[in-house]
């Protein structure tokens, strides 16, 4: 903890961290539960009684905890995977200069074993280090890196394979 | 070739290429959250408030309610010395016949015996002098002067 907080700090996390912490909430939970659980993180960063050193590390991992709690109390671990496969907003927006297609992104991401996922949405799109990962996910930096190189390597594969095979 | 993440170009590019995706943006309303944390803050500042009164106002309860009944200031006990009076002969006559001077005794008794006189044969009686004749004074004690006293 290093000094207190004002309604212009909490500003400025909220336009450089919301989106990203939704979308990294949305790892575990629909998209208006993660919204809740980004939410309350907020509001329970206010409540401290001064700013984290790490915010944005502080913010993941308290986005992370709710999230999980929350799957917790709710149905089984099938019901969570239909929840996420089927009838999920998009994560991305898609825009025509991007070098790949968001909705193919967001299918293989989501073909990708949880914890992998979320080592690769805390690394693209938290910005964070894999130390910073470590950490949050409680995982030793070795961990982490390994996750992170295999997820790359199965994204890279199954974009490839979307690509030879295109589904209309 | 590798880099120092162990990450190969390859790798590298679908980085980069994932990294310009733009994230969906969350439909929270920010006015919404600015405004719970807000509340939030000030719970939490006004129940830091509240607590620190409820625990003083306990610890009054309590010391009102476990005040000590005053007790009298210990005193030692007090002690009634009597004091016995000197009663002994020699200083009952000490105390009650003051030291008188020969000179006054004298004086004393020629005023006496011209007061005598001149209540016998009037005025007439004054001496022309201040010395009364025959006046030889036999000692003065406490018999004698009762004497005088009464003939007048």
């Amino acid at each position: 903890m290093t000094e207190t907080m004002d309604a212009g700090q909490l500003s400025s996390w909220y336009d450089a961290h919301c989106d990203r912490l939704v979308l990294y909430a949305r790892n575990w939970l629909p998209k208006e539960s993660a919204q809740d659980v980004v939410q309350g993180a907020f509001v329970r960063l206010m409540t401290q009684k001064a700013a984290p050193e790490d915010v944005s590390a502080w913010l993941f991992r308290t986005v992370r905890n709710a999230a999980i709690t929350r799957l917790r109390r709710r149905a089984s671990r099938s019901r969570r995977h239909a929840g996420l496969s089927a009838g999920q907003l998009p994560w991305f927006e898609g825009r025509p200069e991007d070098l790949i297609d968001a909705r193919t992104a967001q299918e293989v991401l989501l073909t990708l074993p949880a914890e992998q996922r979320e080592v690769v949405l805390l690394r693209i799109w938290g910005q964070l280090s894999l130390k910073q990962i470590g950490e949050i996910v409680g995982r030793p930096l070795t961990t982490v890196h390994s996750r992170y190189k295999a997820a790359l390597a199965a994204i890279r594969e199954r974009m490839e394979q979307s690509c030879r095979t295109p589904t209309d | 070739m590798q880099n120092t993440d162990g990450l190969t170009p390859i790798d590298r590019e679908l980085e980069a290429a994932l990294g310009g995706l733009r994230v969906a943006p969350a439909t929270i309303s920010r006015n919404r959250v600015m405004f719970d944390a807000g509340r939030a803050s000030a719970r939490r500042r006004s129940r830091l408030w509240q607590g620190s009164s409820c625990v003083l106002t306990v610890l009054l309860l309590a010391s009102v309610v476990s005040r000590p009944t005053p007790t009298a200031p210990q005193r030692p006990a007090e002690t009634v010395a009597e004091r016995k009076a000197d009663i002994s002969p020699a200083a009952l006559s000490a105390a009650s016949t003051p030291a008188i001077d020969a000179e006054q005794v004298r004086a004393f008794r020629r005023y006496l015996r011209m007061r005598q006189a001149v209540l016998e044969r009037g005025i007439d009686a004054l001496p022309g002098s201040t010395e009364i004749p025959g006046s030889i004074d036999p000692p003065l004690t406490r018999e004698n002067l009762d004497e005088l006293l009464s003939s007048t």
